[in-house]
């Protein structure tokens, strides 16, 4: 078995705990800070598969089933890259009421030290945390993050065909 | 991390046992503050000073799990002292790139409607 550890990443957002959980958990539009996703789900509850899609649905980068809904504290679910061979990891958001505003802490478990997943986890989550307190505290992310979405949907030609969303049903 | 802490950060920072202290935890998460305390001749007492300075700076997260607490590294704090200083120089490439896409819709729309 492959060594496995967990990583953790912890900020605090200027916002109400409930706008921060409606903001990570919505379905009705795109989550800004993961790039921009679409959570597409039949439920947001426990045993319920969940697909993070590009916002036109067409690319599915991500699909996992969630395994924790407790409003607003915390949500977990599993996480697979649909371009990667690797196992899934396991993802946990924990929402924690301060003085000023939510300690948001997202835990990473079960990442094999070292894979693909754990780098790409780990450059993905500083971004995740940065976007989060940037839409939560100004409407919107940063000008860096809203470029990188513009070449991400120029780029999304390049896109693999096994990312296509008529493969990953929820 | 509320409104402008980096001055804890840059205090956690400013000492290079805690510096190490941050690179142990870094490569091995969940590492105990006892294991943390075995690569310095330092009493515990004094590991648990450092540990707590780091904690406060945000670098360091403890959780209690069973009858041990253990410590993960954030590198959240430091990605926010990056960003401030960065964001000015990346807000230019960042134009440029929507300038660009823009042209390319705009190219695109002249196309389909030809």
């Amino acid at each position: 078995m492959p060594e496995t550890i967990q990583k953790l990443f912890k900020t605090t957002i200027r916002a109400d705990i409930h706008a921060v959980w409606n903001e990570i958990t919505r379905g009705d539009a795109p989550i800004k800070c993961f790039f921009n996703s679409r959570m597409d789900r039949r439920s947001l509850e426990p045993g319920s598969r969940i697909a993070m899609r590009s916002p036109d649905g067409a690319f599915t980068g991500v699909v996992g089933e969630i395994l924790e809904v407790v409003p607003p504290r915390r949500f977990a679910h599993t996480f697979q890259f649909t371009r990667l061979d690797e196992p899934p990891c396991k993802v946990i958001y924990e929402l924690n009421p301060v003085e000023g505003g939510t300690e948001f802490i997202m835990k990473i478990e079960n990442l094999v030290a070292g894979s693909t997943m754990d780098k790409q986890m780990t450059g993905g989550s500083k971004l995740i945390m940065s976007t989060l307190k940037s839409v939560m505290e100004t409407g919107r992310p940063s000008m860096g993050v809203r470029a990188i979405f513009i070449l991400m949907s120029l780029l999304q030609f390049t896109t693999p065909k096994r990312c296509r969303s008529e493969c990953w049903p929820v | 991390m509320l409104a402008d802490d980096s001055d804890h950060v840059f205090e956690a920072l400013a000492n290079r046992d805690r510096r190490r202290m941050l690179d142990l935890v870094q490569q091995s998460p969940g590492m105990t503050i006892a294991a943390v305390g075995t690569h310095f001749e330092m009493s515990s007492v004094g590991v648990l000073k450092h540990i707590r300075i780091l904690e406060r700076s945000g670098l360091l997260h403890s959780e209690k799990q069973g009858r041990v607490r253990k410590l993960y590294f954030n590198a959240v704090p430091i990605q926010r002292i990056y960003d401030r200083w960065t964001d000015q120089y990346s807000q230019f490439w960042a134009a440029r790139m929507m300038d660009m896409a823009a042209r390319l819709e705009t190219r695109a729309k002249g196309v389909s409607h030809a």
